[in-house]
């Protein structure tokens, strides 16, 4: 198809036209069947086009896939063996050291949760009475001190946070698991990763698993999606498999 | 043992601006570092290893067509980015004609000018092919390096042609070329609506 409207429509396309050119294109798209149809035509070659390029980038990826699986060391079986025999005897090291149990798998990831409001000017406030109940270990006073202010500002995250935390303090894992989960807004992935901690605690891997994975999929503080990750890769080791099945 | 050098997400961007030796080069180490994750999860809606497998690059060829054409600005990291272009090509492609509103109310509410809104159709893929081997090699690296918004003075570069006006003279025939073929195929022009 070869029109009095080609050379346009091709500069059109080339990003060439001038001000009034743009003008006329705009009034014959709008007015001008044969103008039409023969933009759409254009739009078409330039889709086909877009197509293939997308068709061949997606078959470059499997191809590069492909190469990448081909590449990983090939099986050796007298390392396999050395490396099986390897594995057994520090795996049985760690298994005596109880080393890749949940319970020291929490151990070593758990810290309590600093407090991150006290300099905020909140010591006057019932939160910062609350606080001053946390900081100084006094848990099931600051449970009490937290649970008053959640129930008269169940958007309180900051209360909500504070008291799963001084439940878990007190080793009261349900009740830390659903208070922490609730939390939202700023402090939602540092509640998640303690979630994530009180499953593992709990034995509940899967569940734990899960919870880390939502946070490293929230992206939304790099320092816990970087300790989720840390502690998803302890979790999968192949030692630890080894030793705790 | 060998560690292999790990990449920014800039620079894997910088990487798929470069050349294509470079993009591949950063299209491996996607794959690499987080092809196993985002395969998992469409295998959380799917369960189909081959369905989570095409999604994952059709969404990555989608992914470097955005880097190409200025559509990525980084607005999140890359593997948040491809997942999320991977969900939406796997509900477009494989759940149609779901009823699955909650899903589909979310994806809808995305920015439109994402490249993997044209998701690849198995009659697509075909009625591309039939189209682009109509026209002589040359003509199909000419607009593949087009399509993937490489200048005309590096295409010209590339492929060895003379100046940067030769390629566009090149690239307005083979685009002429490629319209006679769909005006005189309309069958296969209907295919790809």
């Amino acid at each position: 198809m070869e029109t009095k409207y080609t050379d346009l429509i091709e500069r059109h396309f080339n990003d060439l036209l001038n001000q009034d050119e743009v003008k006329r294109v705009k009034e014959l798209l709008a007015n001008d069947k044969s103008f039409q149809k023969e933009y759409e035509l254009f739009k078409s070659a330039q889709f086909v086009v877009e197509l293939n390029t997308l068709r061949q980038l997606k078959e470059n990826a499997r191809k590069l896939d492909i190469e990448n699986t081909a590449h990983r060391p090939k099986t050796n079986w007298i390392l396999m063996a050395a490396s099986v025999l390897l594995i057994a005897i520090v795996g049985t090291l760690f298994f005596s050291q109880n080393n890749y149990s949940n319970e020291n798998l929490f151990n070593k990831a758990y810290f309590p949760a600093d407090d991150y409001i006290s300099d905020l000017g909140s010591d006057e406030t019932r939160l910062g009475a609350a606080m001053r109940l946390y900081n100084t270990k006094q848990y099931p006073e600051a449970v009490g001190a937290f649970t008053t202010i959640e129930l008269s500002e169940p958007q309180n995250q900051i209360a909500k946070f504070y008291l799963g935390q001084s439940l878990l303090q007190m080793d009261q894992m349900e009740q830390a698991i659903k208070t922490l989960d609730k939390v939202s807004g700023d402090y939602w992935s540092e509640a998640k990763w303690y979630v994530a901690l009180a499953l593992l605690k709990q034995g509940k891997e899967a569940e734990a698993k899960k919870i880390l994975l939502d946070i490293m999929d929230a992206d939304e503080d790099e320092a816990f999606v970087l300790k989720a990750e840390r502690l998803q890769n302890k979790m999968n080791s192949p030692l630890r498999k080894f030793v705790t099945h | 043992m060998f560690k292999e050098k790990g990449y920014s997400d800039d620079e894997l961007v910088k990487m798929i601006l470069k050349d294509e030796r470079s993009m591949n080069i950063a299209t491996s180490y996607i794959l690499k570092t987080h092809g196993k994750r985002i395969k998992l999860h469409i295998l959380e809606q799917s369960e189909s290893m081959e369905e989570a497998e095409d999604v994952l690059y059709e969404g990555l060829a989608a992914f470097i067509m955005n880097v190409r054409k200025g559509a990525y600005r980084s607005e999140s990291p890359i593997r948040v980015y491809i997942t999320s272009i991977c969900r939406r090509i796997w509900f477009k492609k494989f759940k149609r004609m779901m009823l699955h509103k909650k899903f589909e109310e979310y994806e809808l509410e995305k920015p439109k000018n994402l490249f993997e809104d044209h998701i690849l159709t198995n009659d697509m893929e075909e009625t591309v092919e039939i189209l682009m081997s109509t026209l002589k090699k040359k003509c199909q690296d000419v607009l593949h390096l087009w399509a993937l918004s490489f200048s005309m003075v590096e295409i010209a570069t590339k492929l060895k042609m003379s100046s940067s006006q030769v390629v566009m003279n090149r690239k307005n025939l083979c685009l002429k070329e490629l319209r006679s073929q769909i005006e005189s195929k309309p069958h296969l022009a209907k295919l790809m609506l």
